[in-house]
C-alpha cells in the first residue's frame, strides 16, 4: 500500500498523453488499488487496455498471482516469499558441484552458456550481476521443476519481469541503467520477485516445456487450423510448399513472441501483459 | 540438356551442441561477419545463398538448429529433405565432441533418407582460434578418427570468429550435397515416367 501512495505522485510527472496513462484511467487504477481486497476481475479488464509504467510492477504481481489481493497481506507475503527464494538458493544454487548430479551440472552449464546471450544488444544486460542474477533465477526454476527442467528461451521470459520490477528503483533510460546503484537488498528482492513471478507464469505451461513440449505442439497445431479457417488460400500455399508451421512458429510460442516484438517498449510489456497474465486464467 | 542449367535448391542442416558456434558459423559463410551478440537459437533459423558451381547456380538453403536437446523431437520438421548434414563441435569443449554419435544417429533417425548409410556428413572443428588453440582438449587426430569410423566423412578445422576455412568448409558442403542429389537423380531416372508421376500423386495427397 505505501509503495503505490509514494509512487502515485510520480504518475503526474510520466503522464504523456497515452492512453495508459490518462488520468481517468489512472484514477481507477488507483481507487482499484486502494480498496482493502482488490477485484482481480475488474484489475485484468482495466490492465488490457494497458498500465501505466509506474503501476506496473504492482498490476504485475497482483495479476500474476505472487501478491495477495487482500492488502492487509501483501507486504507480509512479499518480505516471506522474499526470504523463501533466499533459502531456495543457498540450498540449490550456492553449493560445490560435487554436490549436484551430472543432469544438474549440464543444466547449470547450459544456463551458463545462455544467460551471456540473453539480449545480448542492451548494455544492461551485458553487466555481470544482471547475469549472475538471471542465472540464479533460472537454476533455482530449473531445479524446482524437474518435469521441464531449463529450456531455452526460459531465460527470455525472465527479461520483461528484470526491466519491470528494476523500474521501481532505477531512474532514466533503461540501457544507462547501473545494477551497482543498488543496495544488495533490493537487487535481492527484485531477483526473488522475478523468480516468483516467472514461477506464475510458468506454472500454466508447464507442458510447454517437458519432453516434446506437446503444450506447444497443440498450439502450433491450433495456429495452423485457425489460418485454415480463416485464409484457407494461405493455408493451401504453406501446404504445397511443404512449409511446416513447427519450422516458424515454434519459437513464437516458446519464447512468448519476447523475440518478435521490439524488445522493452511500451507495446511489448502492454502485449506480455495482454496475453500472457489471462493465459494463465483461461488455460489453467 | 536443360537439367544442366536449371536452379538447384540445396538443403543443408547444421547440428550440434549448444553454444558450439553453428549460428556463428552460418552468419561468418552468408553474411562475411561475426558478432558477439547471437542469442541461443530456438527451433531453428534459415538463411540461403547462392553460389555458381560450375555450369549450376546452386541455392543453398542452410537451417542453423538449436543445440539443446529438449529440441531434438522437432528434428522431422526440421531435418526432411535435407541434402547434407553438417556436424558441429568446439574443440575445446570435449563434451560438445562426445555427442557427436548422438547427433548423427538421431538426424538419421529423423530425417529419413533413402539410403542413411551413404548420406552425406561433413564435421567441422570450431573455435580453433580460442587462446591460440592452447585450451584445445580435442585433436585433429582424434576427430579424424572419428570421422573415417563414421564411413569418411571430410573434416574441417574452423574459426567462425576469424573466418578461417569457413568458405572452404561449405564449398565442401555444396559439393557433398550436390554430388549426393545428382546420384538421386540417376537414380530416379531409371525409373519410368508413370510410376514417378503415381508416386508424386501419392505423396501429395490423402484421398
Amino acid at each position: 500500500m505505501s509503495n503505490i501512495e509514494s509512487t502515485s505522485g510520480d504518475a503526474h510527472k510520466t503522464v504523456m498523453g497515452a492512453r495508459a496513462t490518462d488520468s481517468a484511467r489512472v484514477m481507477k487504477f488507483t481507487k482499484e488499488l486502494s480498496g482493502q481486497t482488490l477485484r482481480l476481475e475488474t484489475l485484468r479488464e482495466l490492465a488490457w487496455s494497458g498500465v501505466p509504467p509506474y503501476l506496473r510492477p504492482t498490476i504485475w504481481r497482483l495479476l500474476l498471482g505472487y501478491a495477495p489481493p487482500n492488502s492487509d497481506r501483501r507486504e507480509g507475503v512479499l518480505t516471506r516469499k522474499r526470504l523463501e527464494y533466499l533459502d531456495c538458493v543457498a540450498q540449490y544454487y550456492d553449493i560445490p558441484d560435487t554436490e549436484r548430479s551430472d543432469d544438474e551440472i549440464t543444466m547449470l552449464r547450459q544456463i551458463a552458456v545462455d544467460c551471456p546471450r540473453t539480449v545480448p544488444d542492451v548494455t544492461f544486460f551485458q553487466q555481470l550481476e544482471v547475469q549472475k542474477s538471471l542465472e540464479r533465477i533460472l537454476y533455482t526454476w530449473a531445479i524446482r521443476h524437474p518435469a521441464s527442467g531449463y529450456v531455452q528461451g526460459i531465460n527470455d521470459l525472465v527479461t520483461p519481469f528484470i526491466i519491470v520490477f528494476l523500474s521501481e528503483h532505477m531512474q532514466g533510460n533503461m540501457e544507462n541503467w547501473s545494477i551497482l546503484d543498488l543496495s544488495t537488498q533490493k537487487i535481492s528482492d527484485v531477483e526473488a520477485d522475478c523468480y516468483w513471478c516467472l514461477s506464475k507464469l510458468l506454472d500454466g505451461m508447464q507442458d510447454h516445456y517437458t519432453f516434446a513440449q506437446p503444450g506447444i505442439q497443440r498450439l502450433v497445431f491450433k495456429l495452423k487450423e485457425l489460418v485454415r479457417r480463416i485464409d484457407e488460400p494461405v493455408s493451401r500455399h504453406m501446404d504445397e510448399q511443404g512449409l511446416d508451421f513447427l519450422q516458424f512458429a515454434f519459437r513464437w510460442f516458446n519464447c512468448l513472441l519476447i523475440r518478435e516484438v521490439c524488445f522493452l517498449t511500451n507495446t511489448s510489456f502492454r502485449m506480455y501483459c495482454m496475453f500472457h497474465f489471462p493465459y494463465l486464467v483461461v488455460y489453467k | 540438356m536443360s537439367i544442366s542449367r536449371r536452379r538447384t535448391l540445396l538443403k543443408v542442416v547444421i547440428l550440434g551442441d549448444s553454444g558450439v558456434g553453428k549460428t556463428s558459423l552460418m552468419n561468418q559463410y552468408v553474411h562475411n561477419k561475426f558478432s558477439q551478440q547471437y542469442k541461443a537459437t530456438i527451433g531453428a533459423d534459415f538463411v540461403t545463398k547462392e553460389i555458381q558451381m560450375e555450369d549450376r547456380l546452386v541455392t543453398l538453403q542452410i537451417w542453423d538448429t538449436a543445440g539443446q536437446e529438449r529440441f531434438q523431437s522437432l528434428g522431422v520438421a526440421f531435418y526432411r529433405g535435407a541434402d547434407c548434414c553438417v556436424l558441429v563441435y568446439d574443440v575445446n569443449v570435449l563434451k560438445s565432441f562426445d555427442t557427436l554419435d548422438n547427433w548423427h544417429d538421431e538426424f538419421l533417425k529423423q530425417a529419413n533418407p533413402v539410403d542413411p548409410s551413404s548420406f552425406p556428413f561433413i564435421l567441422l572443428g570450431n573455435k580453433v582460434d580460442i587462446d591460440g588453440g592452447n585450451s584445445r582438449v580435442v585433436s585433429e587426430k582424434k576427430a579424424k578418427e572419428w570421422c573415417l569410423s563414421r564411413g569418411n566423412i571430410p573434416y574441417f578445422e574452423t574459426s567462425a570468429k576469424e573466418a578461417y576455412n569457413v568458405d572452404a568448409a561449405f564449398l565442401c558442403v555444396a559439393k557433398t550435397a550436390l554430388a549426393n542429389e545428382h546420384d538421386q537423380d540417376i537414380y530416379f531416372q531409371n525409373i519410368p515416367e508413370a510410376v514417378s508421376e503415381t508416386e508424386q500423386r501419392g505423396g501429395g495427397c490423402a484421398c
